[in-house]
């Protein structure tokens, strides 16, 4: 986590953060980083950038029929082939609304989680949210719930005005406390077409410990397509699924492959062993763990 | 007899169908139940399907499809309705009304029990009561051979699956304005939320505008105006208070005698004998 606090005075546009961001941004140096978080700020100098946008895609819904946004909190300003720009609206919670455990999951409210890919954010407008920050050893973790992590708090933060805050993806965890009143934030994201390959947590920061995944990551989401496909099978798609499992280098498919075999095994039993057989011999600790399950599950029923 | 063709042919002639009759009635949805069944469980067009989409998934390692949800991919779609399959294991804090009309058909020797609620007084469901019950009137498990109907405007459902239970979904387009929430304890009716998701993003936009106070967004407030949802032109009357009073109380004026919703009625008048009152003061 770096955290820059910026104080230039420019302004520039979405367009302009986007050209720079293709073609200078690496967030492996921290120099470009640097540079990125005084373009971020400058497009957040502009008072009227999100306001404006707003009002032109609120014109625009009665025109298409179309939002920009993926749900109510976000909404994507510009993109690119490798990056994008978004703002966050963030609401206070209303302690006394019977929606408030709904909102709170809506808003990512109190919940430690990671991201699985980079991203500078940059507090536009209102008070802004304090974040608890934590670190984590992501490549250590071998992705099951309930798994003990090292993670490490590192320490509150408020998200003033023109401060940039730059996640490193996979060993940053925060936990989002909602503002006071209405704030924005301007997210600059990184997007790699590898993203559908990598994981991302929720934390529970009292035991440390992997609490949840959240399914509608891509990397969960294609995993979960692939077990349905498993358990609505006909002959064909158990040669097609047997197929993927040698092709695949995606552990959560196999993992969602040798999942399935809990369901489907005692049915299939040539597919099962097939599965499993493979599986048991895999290098990844999260394929084998599955494969044990499995095989208990089997057998027992 | 299982019609073991590609799927996609199948699909057409149910999609021309489906067009036809989904925007319709309740009646005319539900006349496509037995089409739905012959597809679903007659023919292996869900299998080839869910094959085409596992082939693409093995021949390409970065294949993603913007179709996919946790669990679920829609087959097919248009503006009046949405086939899926997934996995039905929905269970909600609230019982609530059903937003779309829908038939649910379980897959592969599945089934699923479903509690199925009516509310015991006449009510208007686009204008919440808090207090309402609903009584039990049956439960029912679905299995192959029983498809689950709902109509929005009467039925109230609420789930109970054992475990992850794949099905398919037809459901047709929203055509409820609510989604009422009913407590499991009391069976009384608790708060309602809007059915059109949209609905929830523009009353979002309307109290970021309102908080940022941009005389630049008033157009785009007195837009708002025009949603079909009474919570949105309420956040577009309460926005446009703060950022353009003048025009806050044009609206106000208006959606005194001229809203169609009971509620922004009653609010507005309020509101504006508020004002009144103190600009006589």
């Amino acid at each position: 986590m770096l955290i820059f606090d910026c104080d230039n005075a420019d302004t520039t546009t979405v367009n302009d953060l986007l050209d720079f961001a293709e073609n200078e941004v690496d967030f492996q140096d921290h120099d470009s980083l640097r540079a990125a978080a005084l373009k971020l700020n400058a497009l957040s100098n502009d008072a009227s950038v999100v306001a404006s946008f707003m009002s032109k895609s609120i014109l625009d819904y009665f025109v298409k029929g179309e939002l920009p946004t993926s749900g109510p909190q976000s909404m994507i300003l510009g993109a690119r082939e490798r990056f994008y720009v978004r703002a966050n609206i963030w609401l206070p919670l209303a302690g006394q609304s019977p929606f408030y455990k709904h909102e709170q999951r809506l808003y990512s409210y109190g919940s430690a989680h990671n991201h699985n890919f980079n991203f500078m954010t940059v507090s536009h407008f209102g008070p802004g949210y304090e974040t608890d920050l934590y670190t984590v050893t992501a490549s250590r973790l071998v992705g099951e719930i309930g798994e003990q992590t090292d993670l490490r708090f590192v320490g509150r933060h408020s998200f003033p005005r023109s401060r940039v805050m730059v996640y490193e993806e996979h060993n940053d965890v925060h936990v989002q406390h909602p503002p006071e009143a209405v704030s924005i934030s301007i997210n600059l994201m990184e997007r790699r077409d590898t993203d559908i390959e990598s994981d991302q947590y929720y934390f529970d920061v009292e035991s440390g410990r992997i609490s949840a995944i959240p399914e509608f990551a891509g990397v969960y989401r294609r995993a979960s397509i692939v077990r349905l496909a498993a358990e609505v099978a006909d002959a064909e798609t158990f040669d097609l699924l047997e197929g993927l499992y040698r092709e695949t280098s995606c552990r959560r498919i196999k993992e969602a492959l040798v999942g399935s075999l809990i369901t489907v095994g005692r049915r299939e039993p040539e597919f099962a062993r097939s599965i499993l057989s493979a599986a048991s011999r895999d290098s990844d600790p999260l394929v084998k763990a599955q494969a044990e399950r499995a095989e208990r599950s089997i057998s027992s029923n | 007899m299982v019609d073991h063709g590609s799927g996609r042919r199948t699909l057409a002639v149910f999609s021309k169908l489906a067009d036809r009759k989904s925007s319709l009635g309740y009646a005319d949805f539900a006349s496509l139940v037995g089409p739905l069944q012959d597809i679903v469980w007659g023919s292996d067009f869900v299998q080839n399907a869910i094959n085409r989409e596992i082939a693409k998934i093995s021949e390409d390692p970065l294949y993603a499809n913007p179709y996919w949800e946790a669990g679920s991919i829609t087959l097919a779609s248009n503006k009046a309705w949405s086939l899926r399959v997934g996995y039905y294991a929905r269970e909600s804090e609230y019982i609530y009304t059903c937003p779309c009309h829908m038939v649910v058909l379980a897959l592969n020797g599945g089934s699923f029990d479903v509690d199925h609620y009516a509310v015991e007084q006449s009510v208007n469901f686009e204008v919440f009561e808090p207090g309402v019950r609903i009584g039990k009137r049956a439960t029912h498990t679905y299995a192959f051979g029983n498809a689950m109907c709902v109509d929005s405007a009467r039925d109230i459902i609420d789930l109970h699956p054992k475990g992850l239970v794949p099905v398919v979904k037809l459901t047709s387009v929203i055509n409820q304005k609510l989604q009422w929430a009913f407590d499991r304890n009391t069976l009384s009716s608790y708060q309602a939320i809007s059915a059109n998701p949209d609905a929830s993003d523009l009353v979002a936009m309307a109290k970021t505008l309102m908080a940022m106070g941009s005389s630049h967004s008033a157009e785009a407030l007195a837009a708002l105006y025009q949603h079909e949802s009474h919570f949105v032109r309420w956040a577009s009357i309460q926005a446009m208070s703060q950022v353009a009073p003048e025009q806050a109380v044009e609206l106000l004026s208006h959606a005194v005698d001229g809203d169609r919703h009971p509620h922004v009625r009653a609010a507005s008048s309020r509101v504006l004998a508020r004002l009144q009152g103190g600009a006589s003061c």
